[in-house]
């Protein structure tokens, strides 16, 4: 009786190509995709950081939201897309005075646009800003660039950190 | 004998009963074997191209104000109201040498700075530390101050932003007894070294 069904089983197998059973394995990876589905976070689509920058670690826990980006570093200052400006051009030396004056005049623009928008949808203007800051750049170019943003009606300052895992 | 072969008759004939729904079910059943190939093609795919998607470094905003008496938005247009009542004024200064902390309480001194480098590093755990001891001295001191969850974070020229973070880290939440997390001063105004902090 055993022998019997053995050679069954055989050409059983035989017959159907050798086919592996996927259905453990279909298991894992549906608990692993709805996994990878709920730990997706969309806010790297939301800001998007500049090649070559290092964020600052930190231990801050706020989720970002989507702003008016403004990234700089040692020699760029850019605005999204619309504008790059070279931070040699834009900065004389330490100190006074606290604004660069091509981004202002960038953001004024954006910040009349987005009333625009906004009061068309019967909302307050936030005035939010995002500096995305290389860990390199000096006090000195941050407080010009936020200076620039609190004289260009966005005084929402947050600056994006990367958080860290310790602590 | 009769009895026997009675029973035998039942036997086969509860057989036949049980056997005959199953044997149709098992022959229902075998052609109906899902083929899960496209499945696992689509999962393969799915799952590099979620995992490439999904941001390797999770990011986190920092709140800060802009500094006082430029006129700037943020929270910072209460001076005349501040006068009247009791200031804190906690100011962080970072130098070259440390940290300095100067508050209505007065300024420690170690070797010229408050938290001066350690191993030619500057020192955040230290500085926290002495900033949760002001934050119990305000609590001890029953004194309201206006600005008792503000500080003033400044440095010298050339202080490098990964420095400020981190000092304001250091300066927005504490760890009580239990290890959790305490909010210590909220309110970071960053302001260039050469203002002048009365």
């Amino acid at each position: 009786m055993p022998a019997v069904s053995r050679s069954k089983k055989h050409r059983a197998r035989s017959s159907s190509g050798e086919m592996l059973n996927l259905t453990s394995m279909m298991d894992m990876f549906t608990i692993i995709l709805v996994f990878l589905l709920k730990s997706y976070s969309a806010t790297g689509k939301l800001i998007s950081i500049p090649e070559g920058y290092t964020l600052p670690e930190s231990i801050a826990e706020e989720v970002p939201v989507l702003a008016v980006n403004i990234s700089v570093d040692d020699e760029y200052i850019m605005e999204d897309d619309a504008l790059r400006i070279k931070v040699d051009q834009c900065r004389t030396g330490y100190g006074p005075p606290y604004i660069i004056a091509p981004l202002q005049q960038v953001l004024l623009e954006k910040a009349a646009k987005q009333k625009l928008v906004v009061e068309k949808l019967g909302k307050p203007f936030e005035g939010e800003v995002n500096i995305i800051g290389d860990k390199d750049i000096d006090l000195d170019l941050l407080i010009k660039v936020m200076g620039t943003c609190g004289q260009s009606q966005f005084g929402k300052i947050k600056l994006l950190v990367s958080q860290s895992q310790s602590q | 004998m009769a009895e026997k072969s009675k029973s035998q008759k039942q036997e086969r004939e509860e057989l036949t009963l049980t056997f005959k729904p199953s044997a149709r079910r098992r022959t229902a059943s075998q052609p109906g074997e899902l083929n899960q190939l496209p499945v696992m093609n689509l999962m393969i795919i799915l799952i590099p191209v979620l995992l490439a998607q999904s941001a390797a470094v999770k990011l986190a905003l920092h709140e800060v104000n802009l500094p006082t008496g430029r006129g700037a938005g943020g929270s910072a247009a209460t001076e005349e109201v501040q006068k009247e009542e009791e200031q804190l004024s906690l100011t962080v200064n970072i130098t070259r040498q440390g940290f300095d902390i100067i508050s209505a309480f007065g300024r420690e001194k170690t070797k010229g700075t408050t938290v001066p480098l350690k191993n030619d590093e500057y020192d955040y755990v230290t500085l926290n530390e002495k900033l949760m001891d002001i934050k119990k001295q305000i609590e001890k001191s029953g004194i309201h101050f206006v600005d008792a969850g503000n500080v003033i974070v400044m440095g010298e020229p050339g202080i490098k932003y990964d420095v400020i973070v981190h000092v304001m880290d250091a300066a927005k939440w504490g760890e009580n007894e239990e290890g959790g997390r305490i909010s210590l001063f909220p309110g970071i105004l960053l302001s260039p070294g050469k203002v002048q902090v009365q």
